[in-house]
């Protein structure tokens, strides 16, 4: 009990810093409520207040969050604000990996002695890379939230602003002065080097669209999969599969598990965290790729012991240090809670689940995969149908139809990477997905846009959720 | 799952079939045909046309505006043929230009022909950036050169007349490259990139034999192109036009396919009919709409 009041206080705290720019004087009297509180727990009531313990925590770290929450939005004018509309000129580095598009792309580019990053919209060519310093001069503006075709808006401004990008330059002209002297830079630009090396192996042996489908699957870097593909992957409910997520990683992690599996439980345990690391780094570690990661170890824990309680407890462990370190992804960073949901139903979904699958075969661990699956869907859909509004109705057979050879089609992704005959395999493999996914999304009725599905629906739903589960487990 | 005596004969299995599959792949591998194949791709708004004789040279006139070059490629290639014996680029404008980036990239290429003026772009420098990094033979084309094919065949170039290597043009149209594809004697296609009506009247004045089978309209059937005079000399039976649908130029125009019309023409469209596929007879020269996959 004491732990959930800090957690849900934590989330709640920072979820209103965020929103709202809580006032520190207020988010401060919280925090001095709590301390009296805690005193008088302690003197006058001898610890035995059961309610007064718990609002001391509840009042100390929802103030604290708050607070950590609202600081972390920076102040209300940035120095470059008065700059917006006018044309600039800025040196300064590309602090994160090129985001390559189908005609442009985006570079996170950070000024000399600013935190204020600004994402520049150029052209393919010439190329630039991560660690490159550059001169730009263009038209600083301010990103703008748009209306998605589900007829949801899009908060851009906020998911730009949650890894500090704040401005927006179009069609940039830039000026190359070569890479930075950092070796930090150019340790982790080594590593992109590595995951670009990667990819061009793939598409030198393999045609599109099946080559970047093997790199999104393989590690999450869909560079160069058409937009009308993308399209079609949202449309079946499969996007998870071509974008980096806790997923891919899982399945690494599950694949050494096993090759481990002669050793004792924690040697295994260890060496599936090593593969998340070594694999993590070979991504770039990027900050999806880190957050990734951490869901990975917690999902691997989660199924290695089946032990529910110690496994949620590191699920919001987790969360909890993500949100400390970055509070605004709490609210802003639909991949971030996207992955938190999923991986909270896969820990608590399948032992309630299970009773109900009796009839699918364990075979090659269909029954494990089905329910798993299962849970995951049912705990991110309400989400999907509150931020995105699209609801897939060919999402379950589907992922159960391409999930099952995923595993076996990384393997030979990498197979592929070191001795490229493997492509022919990949080939079947990766021209199965696609056949699926083409014919799919092309029934009439593959997806339905839900144009209404308010916040206090999403409550009900995952109420119903808590009252069904709990229902379960006090009869069992 | 399997116990492990099992397990290991399974995997042995597997290997085997493997092995057999990819020897029978490299058999297949080198099969000629009695045909060739011309088909101009389906990529949105831009060209690109893919040229296939019997035994299996492959030639690319322009790779169209974006990567989708890529993905029609392996429709017609065998997909794990990685190779490419001659990209031609027209003019370095984006639209005919970048999907070739796009292939010099991931297939080995054997051979360019260009006619090398100057054009200021990131494109274009990243394209003879590239040439350069991979050692890629470039040959300027000139009028009166020809690229040798199986089956008494050739690709020959019309135009430029002069060399524009290393020179600017005025109208980068100036400087196109145009070709024409003559197979057993018989004049196949004339594909023609932007051409505009005072290149056609140059090359009528001239007395160039134009005649072709097929047409590729010039500069997707923008009214520049395709003069009376130039359809006359040409004659073609059928007239492709490489166009997106609903692209902002409002190509083809209305007086272009006007034009075509009343001469006769049987007018086909990537952007109605997807990839256009034509094969033509070895011996005679024939050449055969494949119908089968838009009617």
């Amino acid at each position: 009990m004491r732990r959930w009041t800090f957690f849900l206080s934590f989330f709640s705290g920072t979820a209103a810093g965020t929103m709202w720019r809580f006032d520190l004087a207020l988010a401060g009297a919280l925090v001095l409520a709590g301390i009296i509180f805690w005193f008088s727990h302690i003197f006058y009531y001898r610890s035995r207040s059961r309610v007064l313990f718990l609002a001391t925590i509840f009042c100390f770290t929802f103030g604290l969050a708050a607070m950590r929450g609202t600081l972390s939005l920076g102040p209300v004018s940035r120095p470059l604000d008065v700059f917006v509309g006018e044309k600039v000129q800025l040196s300064g580095l590309i602090s994160a990996e090129p985001d390559e598009r189908e005609k442009t792309v985006r570079l996170t580019f950070t000024p000399d002695h600013s935190d204020e990053k600004i994402m520049l919209v150029a052209g393919k060519y010439p190329a630039h890379f991560y660690g490159e310093r550059l001169v730009v001069r263009g038209k600083l503006d301010k990103p703008e939230n748009f209306e998605t075709d589900t007829g949801r808006e899009f908060d851009y401004i906020n998911y730009l602003a949650k890894d500090e990008v704040y401005y927006l330059i179009n069609r940039p002209e830039l000026e190359s002065l070569g890479a930075s002297g950092s070796w930090l830079v150019s340790a982790r630009g080594q590593l992109f080097r590595f995951k670009n090396f990667f990819l061009t192996r793939l598409t030198s042996v393999l045609p599109e669209p099946h080559a970047s489908l093997l790199g999104g699957i393989v590690i999450g870097a869909k560079r160069g999969l058409p937009d009308e593909w993308q399209d079609r992957f949202r449309v079946v409910g499969l996007s998870h599969v071509v974008v980096l997520s806790g997923y891919n990683i899982t399945i690494v992690s599950e694949a050494v598990l096993k090759v481990f599996a002669f050793l004792p439980m924690l040697w295994g345990l260890a060496g599936g965290a090593g593969a998340i690391l070594l694999f993590t780094l070979a991504t770039g570690a990027s900050t999806t790729a880190v957050r990734a990661a951490i869901m990975a170890l917690v999902a691997l824990l989660a199924r290695a012991t089946g032990r529910v309680y110690q496994s949620l407890d590191a699920l919001f462990l987790a969360a909890f240090l993500m949100i400390l370190i970055q509070p605004k992804v709490l609210l802003f960073d639909i991949s971030f809670q996207l992955s938190f949901l999923a991986t909270f139903g896969i820990i608590v979904g399948p032992p309630i689940l299970q009773k109900y699958f009796q009839k699918v075969p364990e075979r090659f661990g269909l029954r494990e995969m089905t329910v798993t699956t299962i849970s995951a869907q049912l705990f991110v859909l309400p989400w999907i149908l509150y931020k995105l509004g699209q609801l897939s109705l060919v999402a379950l057979p589907l992922n159960l139809l391409v999930l099952a050879f995923i595993p076996f089609t990384m393997l030979l992704g990498f197979l592929t990477f070191v001795f490229a005959p493997f492509a022919y395999l990949a080939y079947l493999f990766l021209a199965y997905d696609l056949w699926l996914v083409e014919i799919f999304a092309a029934l009439p009725f593959a997806a339905v846009n839900i144009s209404y599905f308010p916040l206090w629906l999403v409550a009900l739903v995952y109420l119903a959720y808590f009252w069904f589960g709990y229902k379960k487990r006090a009869r069992r | 799952m399997f116990s492990g005596q099992k397990k290991v004969k399974w995997i042995l299995v597997f290997l085997l079939l493997f092995a057999n599959f990819l020897v029978w792949q490299s058999v297949n591998g080198d099969r000629s045909r009695d045909f060739f194949t011309l088909a101009v791709l389906d990529v949105g708004q831009g060209d690109s046309i893919f040229i296939e004789d019997t035994a299996g040279h492959q030639i690319l006139v322009d790779g169209g505006p974006d990567q989708s070059v890529l993905a029609e490629l392996p429709k017609l290639m065998s997909v794990f043929d990685r190779s490419i014996d001659l990209l031609v680029l027209t003019h370095p404008h984006a639209d005919h230009l970048t999907g070739l980036v796009e292939i010099l990239k991931r297939y080995r290429v054997s051979g360019v022909l260009e006619a090398g003026a100057i054009y200021d772009s990131a494109i274009y420098d990243e394209w003879h950036r590239l040439l350069k990094e991979k050692n890629i033979p470039v040959v300027v084309a000139r009028r009166g050169e020809r690229v040798i094919l199986a089956d008494n065949s050739r690709l020959e170039v019309l135009a430029p007349s002069v060399s524009w290597q290393d020179r600017g043009a005025k109208n980068i149209h100036d400087s196109m490259v145009v070709t024409r594809l003559i197979v057993a004697s018989s004049s196949v296609a004339l594909l023609t990139g932007d051409m505009e009506s005072d290149l056609e009247d140059r090359l009528l004045s001239d007395g160039t034999n134009l005649s072709a089978q097929i047409l590729k309209v010039g500069h997707h059937g923008s009214k520049t192109s395709t003069g009376g005079s130039f359809l006359r000399a040409v004659a073609p039976k059928f007239a492709v036009i490489s166009v997106a649908r609903e692209n902002r130029y409002g190509h083809p125009h209305p007086q272009t396919l006007g034009v075509l019309q009343n001469f006769g023409v049987e007018i086909l469209r990537t952007d109605e009919l997807g990839t256009i596929t034509f094969r033509i007879d070895k011996s005679a020269g024939v050449v055969f709409l494949e119908r089968g996959r838009f009617e």
